[in-house]
């Protein structure tokens, strides 16, 4: 146990080169405990979560939510100035602290002023940033934490890794044993006798100490009232036993009105904790009575601590302030796949997970962010379920951009992804060259190393697939077959361009084939632009984004050229870049913002421009039998699109049989799975064993990354389960029916 | 016996109540009149069996004769001094002045350190309502909670006993505050 303790606390402390990172990484995964803790509670988090929101309209709770702390971010200066005078005006001592360590020392101050030497928490995430517990024992004070999860973590000299449930990656083996040290007496590991030992040691602190410290959720700037919240009662009785009360409280936990805190506690215990609401909601407003214990009562010692340390800084940023809306619910790490497998202490600094790698980055020396922000796979899952409606996922890549430029890629995935990628001509031979001196194996060889996702091809568990002797841009160019190809149209028939992305054009030309045979058959001129280069994904998020600017210009300059009407895409990740990145890219280019804007609005995905031109039509010859799908992270998430597949599929003669958590991410994240392989087989293994629970013999998905991580998956296993992208299946249907 | 007859909308909001107070292990009875809610108390008490009582005065609980339900249960009552007697009491008694439908809470202004001290420390909350005063929302509750020129110093929302998951996510009742959540709503006591 001790030996763990002090490995957590290297794993924190030592954060200074990728490959410390790498080292807690492999720590973490092989820590079964805390394996099988984050499993279980990433499984049960969702449904305990979809039940306590039932009947509730989550999207106007976040609206609400949003527009409440919108005008917090907006007017955070005026806020932080009417709370002080109205706290003030009801008895309270406000101090604005502009750091942690001034924040420090006036708590410090204040003890030695009081001759207090004993002091009670609850807990606190705002007093673990500023690092309070440290500072007052440093100088001769005793603080105990009340909160039982915050109480482990002291006894044994550890970090919350999660906000909410600091303790979640100990077991209750570990907790007897940090116990009965702690009492000098042997505990068996039964969690209501520890949680009952909690209770009686900590009972005769409350009882004795002669100042509590809590933090707040919530501050109220009409009225000067703090919101805290807690379900084990320990707030409450840090805020009533002592004579004095501390309580440390962010400038972004402000709100306008009182009534503004509705929406937030409407959603922070469902989010939190999957709770109606968590046991114990109270309201301080200026000092209640106090009473000794000889039974005289009196008026009780309220003092603030209104702590800016970085928050005034992100307001003012453009790019971040949208995080000060965050309420400290913690969804985003219990949706997590990254933090699901390696918890806080790896993924996170004291705030831990995607949200906590962003305030990581300004609510301290932010050093630390620079390479937590490397962990995120991108897959988009904490903002759908983010109840204030904040872009983790963009923010983080504007971490990378600004605090990493890709750092952690080897020198050789750096020089190719800016150089050569935008150079496409040179690109493209490159991939031609390598394409030409593969052996056509696949089976553990990392063959398509040569497309800028897969620099290193350093990937166990899945199979890879060989580079196509043919790119699609050949067979396009080619008009092979001729009569599949009419290549720049036929008068009378409308113009539909086709964006292929560097996966389909040169490992999977067989999809893009089969998107340009589906577009023939509706009755389009299939087109297929051949100044088209990578979609610049992988560049903008390996934080290249100058790079990726170059290329979004290229593909804008090709697509225009083509004069299409619309542009279909078989890549989400491509989809998202040019319906997405493109116009924020260029939104302040004036040479390009327009045409950006043009490519945006005619770009389309497969799925969803075949079932609106397939409307009343039916092509099913011949049922498909079971298929299960696969939804990738950036169809469903980022475009919002995930029934049209399945009723294409549906269409196509497929019977869908849902996978368990079909929209969990399948682990490919683009260069992801090679930057960190150790992460992202552990991902893909769980995607596989859903894909085979739902027992059909077909995985469709509508992404060629997905495709090629399922594929490479199930081979991996032998597994009698064949993966395909759903053009390819729908496609060689609609071909055969118009030959 | 059941002579005030609340209207639809109490009725509703009470139905609520009781059940998600439930959801969130608290114990719910209800009294239709004063009288039952004398004898409810007593029969509270009798079950419970407690040594000590502590209590934080309040117009509803003279009424329910807690003086002389406490007595006939042989229980101490203590009504002041409660930093000295709660810490050792068995049963802490309390008026509440709202309840909360959606969620099955209970409210009060706790600025009087009594109200916080006998629903904190001892092992066991009775908690008693009036029924008419339950609202259907938390919003409500809150926006009720500061009328009148604001909040007062101190108001609190009590949902259920207190509890953690803090070890390995399994759920335990009674870490800091009581284990068990009584709660007596009732009716026409006005």
């Amino acid at each position: 146990m001790k030996q763990q303790s002090q490995e957590s606390r290297a794993s924190i402390d030592k954060r200074n080169n990728p490959e410390d990172l790498r080292q807690a990484i492999r720590r973490a995964l092989a820590n079964q405990n805390l394996g099988g803790a984050l499993g279980r509670f990433a499984d049960a988090y969702l449904p305990s979560r979809e039940k306590v929101f039932e009947g509730r309209d989550f999207a106007k709770l976040r609206e609400e939510i949003r527009r409440v702390k919108q005008s917090t971010i907006d007017r955070l200066d005026e806020l932080a100035e009417q709370f002080t005078a109205n706290a003030r005006a009801r008895g309270a001592v406000v101090f604005r602290a502009p750091d942690a360590d001034a924040a420090c020392a006036y708590i410090l101050e204040l003890a030695r002023k009081k001759q207090v030497d004993f002091i009670v928490k609850s807990k606190s995430m705002a007093s673990e940033e500023i690092h309070l517990n440290k500072h007052l024992e440093k100088a001769g004070l005793t603080v105990a934490e009340t909160d039982l999860g915050e109480w482990i973590i002291q006894l044994c000299g550890q970090k919350p890794s999660h906000m909410v449930m600091p303790a979640i990656h100990l077991t209750r083996e570990e907790v007897a044993e940090i116990f009965s040290r702690e009492i000098k007496e042997r505990l068996e590991s039964d969690i209501p006798r520890l949680v009952k030992v909690a209770r009686e040691q900590l009972r005769q602190k409350f009882l004795t100490a002669q100042m509590g410290i809590s933090g707040a959720n919530v501050a109220v700037a009409e009225t000067g009232t703090l919101f805290i919240m807690t379900n084990e009662g320990n707030a409450r009785l840090v805020t009533t036993l002592p004579p004095i009360h501390v309580v440390i409280v962010g400038l972004e936990k402000l709100v306008a009105k009182l009534t503004d805190a509705g929406p937030i506690f409407e959603a922070l215990p469902r989010c939190a904790t999957a709770q109606h609401l968590t046991s114990y909601l109270s309201l301080i407003t200026g000092p209640a009575q106090a009473e000794t214990i000889e039974g005289e009562t009196g008026t009780k010692e309220l003092h603030i601590v209104l702590l800016d340390n970085g928050r005034r800084k992100m307001a003012a940023d453009p790019q971040f302030r949208d995080a000060l809306r965050c309420i400290r619910c913690a969804s985003c790490l219990n949706v997590c796949p990254v933090y699901a497998l390696i918890g806080g202490h790896v993924f996170g600094h004291i705030y831990t997970g995607g949200i906590g790698t962003i305030l990581t980055a300004f609510f301290g020396p932010g050093t630390e962010a620079a390479d937590l922000q490397a962990l995120c796979l991108g897959c988009q899952r904490c903002k759908e379920y983010c109840p204030a409606g904040i872009d983790i996922p963009q923010m983080i890549l504007d971490l990378r951009e600004r605090y990493a430029g890709g750092r952690l890629l080897p020198r050789g995935q750096k020089v190719f992804m800016e150089k050569i990628m935008t150079n496409r001509k040179l690109f493209h031979a490159v991939l031609k060259a390598a394409a030409r001196a593969q052996k056509p194996l696949t089976k553990g060889q990392p063959l398509v190393r040569h497309l800028p996702l897969f620099g290193r091809g350093l990937t166990e568990g899945r199979s890879l697939p060989a580079l196509a002797q043919t790119p699609l841009r050949e067979r396009a160019a080619a008009g092979t077959p001729s009569t599949r190809f009419p290549g720049r149209g036929e008068p009378g028939r409308a113009r539909a361009g086709f964006f292929a992305g560097c996966l389909i054009d040169f490992v999977y030309p067989e999809i893009g084939e089969a998107v340009l045979d589906t577009l023939a058959a509706l009755g389009y001129a299939p087109v297929f632009p051949p100044g088209q280069n990578c979609c610049g994904f992988p560049l903008e998020h390996a934080g290249f984004s100058d790079a990726a600017v170059k290329i979004a210009k290229q593909n804008i300059a090709a697509f225009a050229e083509a004069d299409v009407s619309v542009v279909i895409t078989a890549c989400p990740t491509c989809a998202v870049s040019l319906k997405k990145s493109y116009p924020r890219l260029l939104a302040d280019d004036p040479a390009w913002a327009k045409k950006a804007q043009d490519l945006a609005e005619k770009v389309v995905d497969y799925a969803s421009f075949a079932l609106t031109e397939l409307a009343g039509k039916k092509i099913a010859a011949a049922p498909l039998g079971p298929v299960t799908y696969h939804d990738s992270c950036h169809l469903k998430r980022s475009l919002g699109i995930f029934r049209e597949p399945r009723e294409l599929l549906a269409k196509a003669g497929a019977e869908i049989k849902e996978m368990p958590w079909s929209d969990r991410c399948c682990g490919f994240g683009g260069s992801y799975s090679i930057q960190f392989p150790e992460l992202s087989r552990p991902i893909l293994e769980q995607k596989i064993a859903n894909i085979t629970a739902a027992g059909a013999p077909l995985v469709a998905t509508d992404c060629p990354g997905c495709l090629l991580q399922i594929r490479g998956g199930l081979d991996y296993h032998d597994l009698p389960v064949r993966a395909e992208h759903t053009a390819g299946i729908v496609g060689e249907i609609l071909k055969s029916k118009s030959s | 016996m059941a002579n005030t007859a609340l209207d639809p909308k109490t009725e509703s909001n009470y139905r609520l109540f009781a059940q998600m107070a439930a959801v969130a292990s608290a114990e719910v009875h209800r009294a239709p009149d004063l009288g039952s809610a004398r004898e409810k108390l007593r029969e509270i008490l009798q079950a419970l069996g407690p040594r000590k009582i502590v209590a934080a005065p309040g117009e509803l609980l003279a009424k329910l004769e807690l003086a002389e339900a406490a007595q006939a249960a042989g229980a101490a009552l203590c009504t002041d001094k409660l930093r000295r007697h709660a810490p050792a009491a068995d049963l802490g008694i309390s008026q509440m002045d709202l309840g909360i439908a959606e969620t099955g809470s209970v409210a009060q202004n706790a600025t009087d350190t009594a109200s916080r001290l006998v629903s904190t420390l001892p092992p066991v909350h009775l908690a008693v309502l009036r029924t008419d005063t339950i609202v259907p929302t938390l919003r409500e509750a809150l926006a009720r909670a500061g009328e009148n020129g604001g909040p007062p110093p101190y108001w609190t929302i009590i949902t259920g006993p207190s509890r953690t998951a803090d070890i390995e996510r399994v759920l335990t009742i009674g870490v800091h505050g009581p284990y068990r959540l009584i709660i007596l709503a009732v009716d026409g006591a006005c």
